[in-house]
């Protein structure tokens, strides 16, 4: 009991401080790993601009969502259904659906591309590993096993070293990472479309919202928890670009096209030297374990919710059927996929990245409207130049797919 | 106004309203209505004229409403609209897909379609549709889905509730310009409403547990995991805090302050009668989790020379202040712990019998520092509704009662929790 008054805060703001941290690390999962990848191995260090932008962009999205979390205490969906009915909420939740299956499938294919750099079999792995999660949280015993998983990503952090160790050509970097450039080819396109739309995924406003609420997050709080989505934010965008880095003064430099994910580890080969794809394949086994276990559960909270489903993992199976129908069924999709014969993981994990950057505008446009919502906000409504920023992206990402949809067609003239 | 029986708002809605002699005039947006009734009434209309104006059709301009047209009782030109007041309440707006209790069930549900009937002269609304159906209306795919259910031999539920049996919640109907008491959730057992508590969101729960007496608001709290607690008991005014603190026994009222900031707990304190607020002061100095920390000192203490007579004398003087009276602690001259007696022991033997004839000598007692795994194997091996915490002397120092303990001897569920990520 006796705590000083300065302990005492320091606890409160460690309490608060967690839902933007721990929703970024989750972000640089499977899908996130091998778009960087690819990023540097195959453009170098041409679309650091782009990831400067995007980091950015995140640090607007998600200040917007925890505000709103902290605002209304209410999620995403709840606000999306009770903002703008039954029809939208449907057309919302199917978004985030599809997206959310395809993040689901690239972390199962992160944890059999893992695993086989160890030479597990795919068709070993991703059977246990499904099972393993689903019965976790299943048990309600998943709380002690997240900690494990958020510690195994901090492995991510020797991609800092790699790309100092790499010897980067930090001039042209620098030159890349402010001046951007841009080539209309389909190739280009869409990797510009996967890098957004996987350091900005439609499942981590919903995410990142309901941890807010969850923590019962106020107002007065709410600077401590601007402080920590800030840090969050820039420390997955530090992380991404010295996976970029480091891969473009390896991999691109060397002139390796990825195709695997044993080859994306050579990347820290600097660093750790033949060790270098043992390191990488632990690092991406908990990423991808964790938002393997992260999604499917937060994607049937989410549509429960908009629908008014009984939800929760304290419901026992016949209370709330349609939550652990969505759960399972969603593990077992993501399972199932990748125990396809032939099916290419990397090709797998960069298309899921796509899909989310196809679908993300969709996602920011309800959520643009609803934090300009004067009954809702209040006073905290957004700024102008939030405002500028969000329409801005939605219609970067919009008109990239329309000109990769339109490309082919009129390479044809 | 005629209303053709009944009719689901999702019919009403975007339906054509014209005048009396068939001239277009807009559509329904809204419906209003005023709480207070048990089956609030139906005021008037929100349309949207094709002038693209937002405004108020009073029910008394109304002559038909129908699926297919509401129609007025004059002409166009001779109708008198009016504008939405701030105070006015909308179906769509503030209810449907909302949050509502269903006292019934003691639950939270989603609002996914409204009832609307006649009811003698006026227009009324008459229940929540909370189901599947409802959604399925909405979404305009009702008759085909039931359709190709039925092929199947499937059939679809009917989930409405009256709303005789429903309470909206508060902070959902437009931020503080409506109140609504909640009667009815004031009625439920505490451990219900720490349910439907736990399962709404932060404003509602304010709203909520502001409405509840002091006494059920006690018996929710306690119900209720240490952070909402906390939440709570800090968003009422200090009155209110203190009010329903009283209503708490000491080790309830401990366990919530020992959350709450160390400031608001001395604020508290020292509002408090000074007895109580010393006892409680007593067990915050104590980890949490210990027999100290745990434990009442509000408990029933006897000398052992009385008679059973005279026990159920002062067992009717102390009765009030202690959180069990089935326990009666037996002490001797130097207030040492000497024997046990039951209430049902007390109560069944002759009034002139000494207690200290009839007590259990061989008492089953814990250490102050026993801690919350050691209470509840005590408790359950010996099946006590509670147990004395005695010190190195052999002096009572409080009891621990089985409500404590509970949550080690089921499993951890038992407090309500929403359990999400994060």
């Amino acid at each position: 009991m006796k705590i000083s008054k300065r302990l005492r805060r320091f606890i409160l703001l460690l309490a608060i401080i967690g839902p933007g941290i721990i929703t970024a690390t989750a972000g640089n999962d499977a899908g996130g790993t091998a778009t960087y990848s690819i990023v540097g191995a195959h453009f170098g260090y041409n679309l650091l601009w782009l990831l400067m932008l995007t980091t950015f962009i995140l640090i607007i999205v998600q200040e917007m969502v925890a505000r709103m979390g902290a605002v209304t205490g209410k999620g995403l969906s709840d606000l999306i259904r009770e903002q703008f009915g039954i029809r939208w909420t449907f057309i919302a939740m199917s978004i985030l659906l599809v997206a959310n299956i395809a993040v689901t499938v690239s972390e199962f294919a992160g944890i059999a591309a893992s695993l086989e750099i160890f030479n597990v079999s795919k068709y070993i792995s991703v059977p246990i590993v499904a099972f393993l999660i689903w019965y976790l949280i299943v048990r309600g015993s998943f709380k002690n096993v997240e900690r494990i998983f958020l510690g195994v990503c901090l492995i991510y952090v020797s991609y800092l070293f790699a790309g100092f160790l790499a010897k980067p050509d930090w001039i042209t970097a620098f030159k890349h990472t402010v001046v951007p450039t841009i080539r209309f080819e389909p190739e280009y396109i869409r990797i510009m479309i996967a890098l957004v739309g996987t350091t900005v995924t439609p499942w981590m406003q919903f995410f990142l919202q309901s941890n807010i609420v969850e923590k019962g997050i106020s107002l007065k709080q709410y600077k401590y928890q601007r402080l920590d989505t800030i840090f969050g934010s820039i420390s997955a965008g530090v992380i991404a670009f010295f996976i970029i880095i480091a891969c473009a003064a390896t991999l691109h430099k060397a002139g390796i096209h990825i195709g695997s994910a044993e080859e994306a580890g050579l990347a820290l080969k600097p660093l750790a030297g033949n060790f270098a794809s043992y390191l990488f394949a632990l690092g991406l086994f908990g990423a991808s374990t964790l938002g393997a276990s992260i999604l499917p559960l937060s994607s049937s909270y989410a549509i429960c919710e908009a629908f008014g489903f009984e939800n929760g993992i304290s419901k026992k199976f016949r209370e709330a059927p349609i939550f652990y129908f969505l759960y399972t069924a969603l593990i077992l999709f993501g399972a199932g996929v990748i125990l396809l014969p032939k099916i290419s993981l990397i090709f797998v994990m960069l298309l899921a990245q796509e899909v989310n950057g196809i679908l993300l505008p969709f996602i920011l446009i309800f959520i643009v409207l609803l934090v300009n919502n004067k009954r809702l906000m209040g006073p905290y409504v957004n700024s102008r130049w939030y405002n500028f920023v969000v329409w801005a992206t939605t219609a970067l990402l919009i008109s990239l797919t329309l000109i990769l949809i339109t490309l082919p067609i009129l390479s044809k003239f | 106004m005629v209303l053709f029986s009944e009719m689901f708002f999702s019919e009403l809605i975007r339906v054509p309203v014209i005048d009396k002699v068939e001239q277009p005039i807009g559509k329904v947006k809204d419906v209003i209505l005023v709480l207070g009734d048990q089956f609030p009434r139906i005021t008037g209309l929100l349309i949207k004229t094709h002038e693209n104006k937002i405004k108020v059709l009073t029910i008394g301009e109304i002559d038909l409403v129908g699926t297919q047209f509401v129609s007025t009782q004059s002409t166009k030109d001779r109708l008198v609209l009016s504008n939405l007041r701030d105070e006015d309440l909308l179906l769509r707006r503030d209810i449907l897909d909302k949050q509502i209790v269903d006292t019934d069930g003691a639950r939270v549900v989603r609002v996914n379609d409204l009832k609307l009937a006649k009811v003698g002269n006026d227009v009324r609304l008459i229940a929540a549709d909370v189901g599947f159906k409802g959604m399925l209306r909405r979404l305009g795919i009702e008759k085909l889905v039931i359709f190709i259910m039925r092929l199947f031999k499937i059939k679809v539920p009917e989930t409405l509730i009256g709303w005789n049996h429903v309470e909206p919640l508060a902070a959902e109907l437009a931020k503080g310009r409506i109140t609504i008491p909640h009667k009815r959730v004031n009625e439920l057992h505490p451990a219900d409403i720490a349910d439907i508590i736990s399962h709404v969101h932060t404003d509602e729960r304010r709203a909520i547990f502001a409405s509840l007496s002091d006494k059920t608001a006690a018996e929710s709290l306690h119900e209720l995991e240490p952070k909402i607690q906390a939440m709570l008991l800090l968003t009422v005014d200090t009155k209110k805090a203190l009010g329903i603190l009283n209503k708490m026994p000491v080790d309830e009222a401990a366990d919530v302050l020992g959350d709450i900031p160390e400031e608001k707990t001395e604020e508290l304190l020292r509002h408090m009668r000074p007895k109580k607020a010393e006892e409680i002061r007593e067990i915050l100095k104590h980890p949490e989790e210990t027999a100290i920390g745990l434990m009442t000192t509000e408990f029933i203490k006897i000398p052992k020379n009385l008679t059973s007579e005279e026990t159920i004398q002062k067992l009717r003087e102390m009765a009030p202040d202690a959180e069990t009276i089935y326990y009666l602690y037996v002490v001797d001259e130097k207030d040492k712990l000497v024997g046990v007696l039951s209430l049902r022991m007390l109560i069944v033997t002759a009034p002139n019998t000494k207690i200290s004839d009839i007590m259990v000598k061989k008492v089953i007692t814990v250490d102050p520092d026993a801690n919350q795994r050691q209470l509840a194997d005590v408790i359950s091996k010996y099946n006590l509704l509670a147990v004395p915490v005695v010190d190195n002397e052999g002096r009572v120092e409080g009891i621990v009662t089985v409500d404590d303990v509970i949550d080690f001897i089921l499993p951890p569920m038992s407090r309500r929790k929403r359990h999400m990520l994060g």
